[in-house]
């Protein structure tokens, strides 16, 4: 199963591994980037930062088989690194049904991004991304670890809509 | 590059987070520490200028591990300045290892070696006063700042066999090492404390405060949902002794 799909510009970090997987009890790891997959500098670091008891798959976004990471019976944490791999994602098979929650962990800022959380900035299409996710069933929050309150997708329009005058 | 200039963009690295900002968190910290670098690679101030630039992008690391980044990054830009690699080249290089390195720090560092130091501080200031606390931070910051300077040397040297270099020190396994060595040093403050409470407030208080710790324990060994009633319990024991030993001092 795939109890979160969480998208992160640093993908693996302490935050996934301090928090996220321990409190979802996560037995493995999927990373689901392009750049990362085509990266040997990316692969080794990221191995190299695992725990041996949480194994690691680093494959494109296109590659990965939705169907059987939720079919796993072990909970499978899928990490992207943009909002834009999600759309790519969907278009590749990934739906509610396959894994519920998607979590905005961290977005950073570029010119053109508005900030929606503390740790997440989203640009005009990003956010429209995020709310059609929502529209089409997929539990959709943003917060960087599971103590912070998370935010659902009204709330990061009112932010993102509040924080245009800025 | 001069030893000089490494040794000033190390002293400058101590200051990463200082200008922590919500946008690009570290990035001025960076560019300010691999600034002197940067000075002696680019004479001509248009090319200092845009390498200062990208360096302004969003970084975000241990501030100890990310010392490999910053002695990685000088590798890097002295192979962009010989012509050798595109501009891009340090910058993809941070972007790749900010978040393994931060794991591994957070790991070693954070849950590791600081509350070892922090629980050898504790028992060492019950056992003998203050200045085993002074002792313990001394000790925690020569582990530091020597690893600290080898990773930063680590990173300039080998450029991408940092990732080869950080595997040989093994720290995962030091942590768990460290982590056990801490849960005892915690294990003998604890019995510490209580014993003297015991022998001050009397034997009642003592047993009452060991029943609340076991209690506190056992409900942490239940799992981390009853992490608030763990210290509910914990504190009420607490209580529970004080009480006792008031009343036992009074009667």
């Amino acid at each position: 199963m795939i109890p979160l799909v969480r998208i992160d510009n640093r993908l693996l970090h302490g935050q996934i591994l301090e928090t996220w997987a321990p409190r979802l009890g996560a037995r493995a790891v999927v990373v689901a980037d392009d750049e990362a997959a085509g990266s040997p500098l990316a692969q080794a670091a990221m191995t190299l930062a695992l725990p041996p008891d949480l194994p690691a798959t680093i494959s494109p976004v296109a590659a990965v088989d939705w169907a059987a990471l939720a079919a796993r019976p072990d909970p499978v944490l899928v990490l992207l690194r943009e909002v834009a791999a999600l759309d790519q994602a969907r278009r590749a098979g990934l739906t509610p049904a396959l894994a519920p929650r998607v979590n905005l962990g961290n977005v950073h800022y570029a010119p053109g991004r508005r900030p929606v959380t503390p740790s997440v900035f989203l640009s005009g299409a990003e956010l429209a991304s995020v709310l059609d996710a929502a529209r089409a069933g997929f539990e959709v929050e943003a917060r960087a670890v599971p103590s912070d309150p998370p935010a659902g997708p009204g709330e990061l329009e009112a932010r993102y809509n509040a924080s245009g005058r800025g | 590059m001069p030893r000089r200039t490494l040794l000033r963009v190390f002293w400058r690295s101590l200051f990463l987070q200082a200008a922590w900002n919500r946008r690009g968190m570290q990035n001025l910290g960076f560019a300010y520490a691999i600034a002197p670098a940067l000075a002696a690679l680019y004479p001509e101030p248009e090319r200092r200028r845009e390498a200062v630039g990208r360096h302004l992008g969003f970084f975000n690391c241990h501030p100890y591990t990310a010392a490999a980044i910053l002695g990685g990054a000088i590798h890097h830009e002295e192979r962009v300045a010989a012509g050798a690699e595109p501009p891009g080249g340090p910058t993809l290089y941070k972007s790749t290892l900010q978040g393994p390195l931060a794991a591994i720090g957070d790991g070693f560092f954070w849950t590791a070696l600081r509350p070892f130091f922090g629980a050898l501080a504790a028992l060492g200031a019950l056992a003998v006063g203050w200045p085993a606390v002074v002792f313990a931070l001394a000790l925690y910051n020569v582990v530091h700042l020597a690893l600290r300077f080898g990773l930063f040397r680590a990173g300039y040297r080998k450029g991408d066999g940092i990732v080869a270099e950080v595997a040989r020190l093994s720290l995962p396994t030091l942590a768990e090492r460290l982590r056990l060595g801490g849960a005892f040093l915690c294990g003998l403050t604890a019995a510490l404390l209580l014993w003297r409470g015991a022998v001050q407030a009397g034997f009642l208080s003592g047993a009452v405060a060991l029943a609340a710790a076991a209690f506190g324990y056992l409900a942490l060994v239940g799992g981390a949902r009853l992490l608030p009633a763990a210290y509910a319990i914990v504190v009420a024991g607490i209580g529970a002794a004080l009480v006792a030993a008031r009343w036992h001092g009074s009667s």
